[in-house]
């Protein structure tokens, strides 16, 4: 068996910025991931950071922190799952460290991609937004020819710019059917809404299609691009008015069938045929707590955060003794959020070996909120008042 | 007017009794807390096994029971999934030989076509059982079935009947006057009927109390393992020896507090459903890492090419027990128009039909095929107190 | 910038090239292969769904392990990847 000061899971933004703070003040860290390098979902993320006028190369910020995290002794273990976590003990999937015996463990998890099950979503050339991000921006791979998107969000728009840049013909982006699964995604008016909102204004794509409308006239932009029933940003078009029903191909995706919709997300009955190879489908993220689950911590749902989560305080210490958390998996937010949330939660941990003060866990606490601010996207509109639930149910759970 | 009875649980024991008693021509209202089958039917094993029962009342019953499964698919027009490729109990030394061997009379003797068969014989119906098993049971009559499809049949084939639901909906207490039971409290509001079943399982003991009536169900806890998807690993239902030989030799439960023995079925989609373990630990449903790796190797002591698979996950089911490891059915005493049909442990699936069978003749006719004695719950009252 | 290094590898008894570290998935895409395995039960192809080893469903046998997550695992010099797709030839079972 294994033992050091704190076992990190997930080395992606929150655990890698986790484990330089922990390791600076000399903690003995290891870090555990399932993939074979570090970076998580930063490897795949490659935008134009407008507010900051330059390029957010996810994969360089990766290797910087993961560069310094080695230097500063932290270990690394790749390939490895973990498969249970109990009294401070952490099992591994690894043939040769099989437990770790830590006094604080940190569940830096992060996020999956939803389910979007439209009919002939399990075909070969059916891939999540996160894959086609990945395998476009990080491993340099055209996952098709002519492609689409099914959902339209942030990350949707964000990824297929990115593939367009790639040479990858993107035919565009359109919105998965109105079903009672999926209903809160299918209404054009509410999609379009969530979009708007969603993206910080002055980077957001929509405010800067052909530059003609003016910040401020919001509800009067949103009923005129409503009008259209095709919109483009840099040249990809996106069909707020059409859903895609059904992907057809007997063994690989050949083509999808298209119905226009409704204002309202109703679906009219003609139907077209859209010829394509590869489909992208974008059903938002979910927070990653199975982890959390296998450790007892207390679950609750608050959809504002994206699901359910493991109630912890506002310093990220979870109802189990020793486990914190920090990324995604307390909630849906961006890489500079998640990398704030490793700080502090670093620094939670710190205040157990009396290596902080309470005035680095404030100032760490405060540097949160001035990463959501900078954030270039906002996954979740009603983030703030999520996490000002999840301050309450604490309290409750403290007097309970 | 047409006879009104309240079924509360729609497990796989609720919902058949609702089944069987709508075909009886009773106005049915199937009342569940949750949803069809999510309890402790939902979180089982899918074996249909005769020859890991008792020779007696249970066994007797079951033989009926499986006769009843074999047309249901038809009867209910649904793929339950039902394959009737038999069992096998693995043996593994000379020691669980002999102890089998005397139940495998026991079981003959009652009707059941069981035999002991040869390792090699074992490995010819099971080619990846592990070359050290010395020898095994085999029963043809044992078959599986997928319980959760089976409660959702038993409950739309009710509902076309004209059955009313109400899931989601707790009863909170039985409602009695004068002696008798003529309704339910619920979270959905009052409901009355002629009568009411019990057949929520291990939640039973909550709502008799509010009678203040005891029956000695107790949550047995079961963990089971769940494989990736995988092509054919084994054709037939598969109990490890050393658990029941145990339990037929009466061994003290502290030699084995977390009842850590094998038994595996494949699901239709390809998934290994590996069990288990039956511990007293009230509600809680955690699961630790010693029962998972303890059930993990006994399983790969018996199927060698199990060593690389993958688990994806485990689950936890509460199995009502009851001290004599027989199902309460029958009338609730001391109370009118209350019945009970519950305390099944790890026998739900394969009694399922006939519980449900029986409970809609004593329902509506007073009188019952088969002898409901050693199943009434008066059974208990002399050795427990209140 | 430095020359990448060639990888050569066999996937179903095919010889595949691809980069050094690049994941067994993504040197199938580059070489057009999308299909990795088939579902156990219909027979319907899978490939890449996920990309981030959640979904399992880009899973092969490597170098005789199965359940191997391609989308997850580096290729190597002289690796056998396999699967159960129908039609192909595999050396290892």
């Amino acid at each position: 068996m294994m033992k050091c000061d704190v076992v990190i899971i997930g080395a992606g933004p929150a655990g890698l910025t986790a484990s330089i703070e922990l390791a600076l003040k000399g903690l003995q860290v290891v870090i555990v991931d399932e993939n074979y390098r570090s970076g998580g979902r930063l490897l795949g993320q490659l935008y134009e950071d407008r507010r900051k006028k330059r390029v957010w190369a996810g994969k360089i910020i990766a290797k910087d922190l993961a560069d310094k995290a080695k230097a500063l002794s932290v270990k690394f273990l790749f390939d490895t799952s973990v498969w249970k976590i109990e009294d401070k003990k952490v099992f591994l999937s690894n043939e040769v460290v099989k437990v770790i015996e830590a006094k604080a463990i940190l569940l830096a998890t992060g996020a999956i991609e939803k389910a979007l099950p439209i009919p002939g979503w399990q075909k070969v050339g059916v891939v999540t937004v996160g894959a086609a991000q990945t395998f476009t921006n990080l491993h340099n791979v055209k996952i098709g020819q002519n492609v689409i998107f099914v959902g339209i969000d942030p990350l949707s728009i964000s990824v297929a710019i990115e593939m367009k840049h790639a040479g990858v013909n993107v035919k565009g982006l359109f919105l998965p059917p109105t079903t009672n699964l999926l209903n809160q995604k299918c209404n054009p008016k509410e999609v379009l809404e969530s979009v708007a909102s969603a993206a910080g204004m002055a980077t957001n794509p929509i405010y800067r299609l052909g530059g003609k409308f003016v910040h401020g006239a919001y509800t009067k932009l949103l009923l005129h691009l409503l009008k259209y029933k095709q919109l483009k940003i840099n040249g990809i078009p996106i069909y707020f008015r059409k859903a895609v029903t059904q992907i057809n191909g007997r063994a690989e995706v050949q083509s999808v069938n298209v119905r226009s919709l409704k204002i309202d997300g109703e679906v009219t009955e003609v139907e077209k045929t859209l010829h394509v190879d590869t489909v992208c489908l974008s059903g938002g993220l979910l927070p990653l707590i199975d982890l959390s689950q296998l450790a007892n911590c207390v679950i609750i749902d608050i959809p504002e955060l994206g699901g359910f989560v493991p109630l912890h305080n506002e310093h990220l210490k979870t109802t189990v003794e020793g486990i914190y958390v920090a990324g995604n998996i307390t909630g849906i937010e961006g890489a500079q959020v998640a990398m704030a949330q490793g700080k502090l939660a670093a620094r939670s941990i710190l205040r157990e070996f009396n290596l902080s003060s309470e005035n680095e866990i404030s100032v760490a606490f405060n540097e949160i909120e001035k990463a959501r601010i900078l954030s270039p996207i906002t996954f979740l509109p009603e983030i703030r008042k999520g996490r000002q639930i999840m301050r309450d149910k604490w309290e409750e759970y403290l007097k309970r | 007017m047409k006879q009104k009875v309240i079924v509360i649980g729609a497990g796989i024991i609720g919902t058949s009794v609702a089944y069987y008693l709508s075909k009886k021509d009773v106005n049915v209202v199937l009342i569940d807390a949750k949803d069809i089958a999510a309890g402790t039917s939902g979180a089982c094993d899918k074996a249909i096994m005769l020859q890991s029962k008792k020779s007696g009342p249970t066994l007797a019953m079951a033989m009926k029971s499986a006769e009843l499964y074999k047309n249901l698919e038809e009867e209910l027009g649904e793929d339950l999934e039902y394959e009737n490729g038999g069992g096998m109990i693995l043996i593994n030394n000379e020691e669980e030989l002999k102890v089998l061997y005397e139940h495998v009379q026991k079981q003959r003797e009652a009707g059941l076509k069981v035999t002991i068969i040869t390792g090699d014989e074992a490995r010819k119906i099971n080619p990846n059982l592990s070359p050290k098993i010395l020898a095994a049971t085999w029963c043809e009559q044992d078959a599986e079935v997928n319980p959760l499809k089976t409660a959702f049949a038993y409950a739309k084939a009710a509902s076309k009947a004209n059955m009313t639901m109400h899931l989601n909906c707790k009863v909170t207490n039985l409602i009695e006057v004068n002696g008798r039971v003529i309704g339910v409290n619920t979270t959905q509001g009052e409901i009355y009927g002629d009568c009411v079943v019990l057949c929520c399982g291990v939640w039973v003991t909550s709502l008799l109390s509010s009678l203040h009536l005891e029956v000695p169900i107790m949550p047995r806890k079961g963990v089971i393992l769940v494989t990736e998807k995988l092509p054919k690993i084994i054709n037939c239902n598969i109990l490890g020896g050393s658990y029941i030989v145990s339990k037929l030799q009466k061994e003290p439960p502290e030699k084995n507090p977390l009842g850590i023995g094998l038994s595996m079925g494949q699901t239709k989609s390809g998934n290994l459903l590996i069990g288990g373990s039956r511990e007293f630990a009230g509600f809680d449903s955690s699961v630790n890492s010693f029962i998972l790796t303890e059930i993990a190797k006994k399983a790969i002591a018996a199927f060698p090419c199990l060593q690389h698979v993958n688990l994806i996950r485990s689950f936890v089911g509460f199995r009502p027990f009851t001290p004599d490891n027989l199902p309460v059915i029958g009338e609730v005493p001391t109370v009118s128009g209350l019945y009970i049909a519950a305390g099944h442990e790890g026998d739900g699936v394969a009694l399922a039909p006939i519980t449900g069978q029986m409970i809609a003749e004593i329902v509506t006719d007073q009188t019952t095929e088969m002898d409901l004695t050693p199943f009434h719950m008066s059974r208990f009252f002399e050795s427990f107190t209140y | 910038m430095a020359k990448q290094k060639e990888i050569h590898f066999i996937f179903n008894g095919k010889e595949i090239k691809g980069i050094e570290g690049q994941p067994i998935a993504a040197a199938l895409f580059n070489n057009g292969i999308r299909a990795i395995r088939q579902c156990e039960v219909t027979g319907e192809q899978r490939g890449v769904y996920c990309g981030i080893g959640h979904c399992f469903e880009c899973r092969a046998t490597v170098n005789g392990i199965p359940g191997i997550r391609t989308c997850l695992t580096l290729i190597e010099e002289n690796m056998i990847v396999t699967s159960n797709l129908a039609g192909v030839q595999n050396d290892e079972v």
